[in-house]
């Protein structure tokens, strides 16, 4: 009997073991939060691309969906791109370039946008790709099962002709070319929908460079060339695998054995490691993704605008870069890098300490200090615990409070459990969803709901206006105001985004989104 | 006899299920953190965050969604995953042949190796073979089987290039690259079990030896490789069968990490993924498998007992 009891217990402790490590068990850097990449890929210098050959590809995390309108992740595209093409695409300076919309225009009440379709392609399935398939297209996006909001400024959408598309907008909205070049833009066939129904996810048809042969979950994805693409001579290579590994050590393990071509995402204290590989080519951008501090203005002490403007004056943002980035970032002076076209070079907030104790002085608080959510990842840990120290030399307590990922942005954004959250922002497609998602009072990411009345109308001014130029000067009006005299988010380092791989593989560019397009890789003998 | 053990084991099996897929339910829904705004991401507004709760039946009490879950379950059908629209038993069986591959290996290294240990320490006392198995036991036991996995790589893929550093083929696919890709995540897994094994199995072959009817069959003339074979290891084996079945859970959870770091496709990094992006339907389905695993193996575990030593009844 006695023995008896012993086997007992002895059977549970795995179950337990089990129990705990599920609940306990939770921090890793894969879910939600991307990255992005943008600029200096090495040119033409690399020789006209060759047909044919096979390459591995490791990434950090398997697409949460394959159906473009049912995932969210923004770590999803590098995944996606090669099945579907999008209406439009665009440059690596993320400027609208044409795809399978060969050109468009606005009407002159800016309320209507023409898109001229691509003749003669087709999807994976052979469904002919026209005016009616874009139609499906934007409506099924549109419609209730879809996560993607991107359109919903899109009341109708009209036939023209068999290659003519009419979007009639509710008002004008000059994020639109952009949303079509992400989710929002991705052409489904509408035969395989009608086909698969919900099982659509697992037969994902588009009309891109690649069709999916197969899939492993969170393992491993195999591309083969679609053989009637439109794009002459496109894609290189004839078959593409994509291995998923999220950790870092892996995917660089990997690739100095030889086990694949490619590795996305290496950490900057990685860099200075494969610098030495000489069989190893390193491409890098500084892209749209930033690390920066929310802070919620209803709850205090951020209610004083006193106290915002003292953190942002407060931090040394060089300091933070060299620190955690080995200075291979740059400080973040403003919601968009200096070599984007809606960024500012001249703009830069001063890390004055003598001002930002005065501001403290004239909020009129004492003993001040906020609760912090940070994610207890390398990165975000070190950036956190930097902030909380240079904080303390102008008086400031910060209370950190690790959570992992998805907790933290649930605490933060629905919950409101905490006044600050220190976390990236991953960049959007066109720059008037960034300016609108972290300064406009009706975004789900404000969640202390405070704008000025000066920068909501310059925020709509910019919706409604679709030249380049114009747009770029009143981004640059709102930065200043949200930022230098509002604070009301604290951007603090840009992280350059690099990617490994072996001297074989060419073609890649790394974009300002950061996240890869796979289909420009060729392969040398 | 046997038969009515047999069956009162089976009569246990159920009620364990039962309690302990109640008790996992209840954590995975009690996990901080909401897998709602996980799916909408970037696109949360509040609207969609109420419709899609409704939708996924999350706004349900917990107990209603366990008996929902349970229902469906019993049918057969253990649902989509919230997050890729992928039929749960689908990615777990094919999951699930990828880590019992890995899982019986690493068993299989640990009992060999470990009995290797036990039984050369005992047969050749305070020679060099017996303080490296002293050693190993400990080392074995208190090395962390992510930072052991590292090293591994570092020598034996990078260094000496004689093994890939990462990846997974089946063994009806190809046993030889089967053998290569196994080697370094089984080596890692199994080396805590193997020291285990050699301590438990050491430890206990030393009072089975001692014990006077080995010494009345020493006394008759038995040979030291006889004893220990036929006499010592049959009664020395029970409290090692124990920690073999609780080994294999173990190794089932330990498969979290190391398929991580070998970007093996197995249950581990479908557990991890699941929790991390907060993909209930999924994590359920894994859960109940290993649990359903781990049932199993005590079970045999009970069976193995029996058959070992004929004294032991419930």
């Amino acid at each position: 009997m006695k023995r008896m009891n012993f086997i007992f217990i002895a059977k549970l402790v795995p179950l337990l073991i089990l129990a705990v490590m599920i609940v306990g068990c939770s921090s890793d850097s894969s879910s939600g939060k991307n990255p992005s990449n943008s600029g200096q890929a090495s040119k033409s210098e690399e020789g006209t691309p060759k047909k044919g050959g096979e390459v591995t590809i490791a990434y950090q995390s398997d697409s949460t969906n394959y159906d473009p309108i049912l995932g969210s992740s923004g770590s999803d595209h590098p995944l996606l791109w090669p099945i579907y093409d999008t209406l439009i695409s665009f440059t690596k300076e993320l400027e609208p370039k044409p795809g399978l919309a060969e050109s468009w225009e606005f009407t002159d009440d800016k309320k209507t946008l023409i898109l001229h379709l691509r003749e003669g392609v087709t999807f994976h399935d052979g469904t002919a790709f026209d005016a009616e398939a874009a139609k499906f297209n934007i409506e099924r996006i549109n419609s209730d099962k879809s996560v993607v909001s991107d359109l919903k400024n899109i009341e109708s959408v009209e036939v023209t002709d068999n290659k003519t598309v009419k979007l009639n907008l509710k008002q004008p909205d000059s994020s639109l070319l952009l949303a079509l070049s992400d989710r929002g833009g991705m052409m489904v066939s509408p035969t395989a929908v009608k086909e698969y129904g919900d099982d659509f996810p697992q037969h994902p048809i588009g009309a891109g460079p690649f069709k999916r042969v197969k899939h492993i979950p969170n393992g491993e994805i195999v591309f083969e060339a679609y053989e009637d693409y439109w794009q002459e001579g496109k894609p290189y290579v004839d078959k593409m695998t994509v291995k998923v590994m999220p950790d870092e050590n892996t995917r660089i393990n990997a690739l100095k054995s030889g086990e694949i071509d490619y590795a996305d995402n290496i950490a900057p204290g990685n860099v200075q490691n494969l610098e030495t590989d000489s069989n190893i080519v390193l491409k890098d951008v500084l892209p749209l993704r930033f690390k920066m501090m929310f802070l919620n203005q209803s709850m205090p002490p951020f209610d004083n605008k006193n106290v915002r403007l003292a953190i942002q004056y407060g931090i040394n943002r060089e300091g933070i870069n060299k620190g955690i980035n080995f200075g291979q970032g740059e400080p973040a002076n403003n919601i968009f890098p200096k070599e984007y076209w809606a960024g500012d070079p001249d703009m830069k907030i001063d890390y004055d300490l003598e001002k930002a104790k005065q501001l403290l002085k004239d909020s009129g608080l004492k003993n001040i200090s906020f609760t912090m959510i940070n994610f207890p990842i390398a990165d975000y840990a070190k950036g956190a615990e930097a902030v909380k120290s240079q904080l303390k030399e102008i008086g400031i307590n910060v209370d950190l409070q690790p959570m992992e990922v998805t907790k933290g942005t649930t605490s933060y954004f629905a919950e409101k459990t905490a006044p600050a959250f220190f976390t990236s922002w991953t960049g959007r497609p066109d720059p008037q969803m960034t300016t609108r998602l972290l300064f406009s009072a009706d975004s789900y990411l404000n969640p202390g709901k405070y704008s000025t009345p000066e920068i909501e109308s310059l925020i709509s001014e910019a919706a409604s206006s679709y030249d380049q130029k114009e747009r770029a000067k009143l981004y640059k009006e709102i930065s200043k105001k949200a930022l230098l005299e509002e604070a009301i988010a604290i951007p603090v380092v840009y992280d350059r985004m690099t990617s490994a791989m072996n001297k074989k593989v060419k073609g890649f560019e790394p974009n300002m989104m950061g996240k890869p397009v796979f289909s420009s890789i060729w392969m040398e003998e | 006899m046997f038969l009515k053990f047999l069956v009162r084991r089976l009569l246990y099996v159920i009620p364990m299920i039962f309690i302990t897929t109640l008790i996992v339910f209840s954590f995975i829904l009690l996990i901080p953190g909401d897998p709602v705004l996980a799916l909408l991401g970037e696109n949360a507004t509040p609207e969609k965050v109420d419709q899609l709760r409704q939708q996924l039946g999350l706004d349900q009490p917990i107990i209603m969604q366990y008996f929902e879950w349970l229902k469906n379950a019993l049918q057969g059908d253990l649902g989509r995953s919230i997050f890729t629209g992928q039929f749960v038993h689908e990615a777990v069986i094919s999951r699930f042949a990828v880590t019992f591959q890995l899982v019986v290996t690493a068993m299989i290294i640990s009992v060999l190796g470990g009995m290797f240990f036990a039984i050369m320490s005992i047969y050749y006392p305070n020679s060099w073979i017996d303080y490296v198995s002293r050693f190993f036991g400990t080392i074995g036991m208190s090395m962390p089987n992510f930072w052991l996995a590292m090293l591994l790589v570092l020598f034996f893929s990078l260094k000496l290039e004689w093994v890939p550093a990462t990846g997974f083929t089946s063994i009806n696919e190809n046993p030889v690259n089967f053998i290569k890709g196994i080697l370094l995540p089984a080596l890692s897994l199994g080396a805590v079990g193997t020291a285990q094994i050699t301590r438990h199995l050491r430890s206990s072959l030393i009072e089975v030896m001692s014990a006077d009817y080995l010494r009345t069959a020493y006394s008759k003339g038995v040979e030291r490789w006889r004893a220990i074979f036929k006499h010592g290891l049959q009664n020395a084996m029970l409290p090692v069968v124990t920690t073999i079945g609780i080994l294999f859970g173990n190794l089932l959870g330990a498969t979290v990490v190391i398929e991580t770091i070998f970007a093996i496709p197995g249950m581990g990094q479908l557990a991890v993924n699941s929790i991390l992006q907060r993909d209930f339907t999924m994590l359920q389905g894994v859960v109940l498998v290993m649990i359903i695993m781990v049932i199993i193996i005590n079970f045999i575990t009970d069976l193995v007992y029996a058959i070992l030593d004929p004294r032991i009844e419930y």
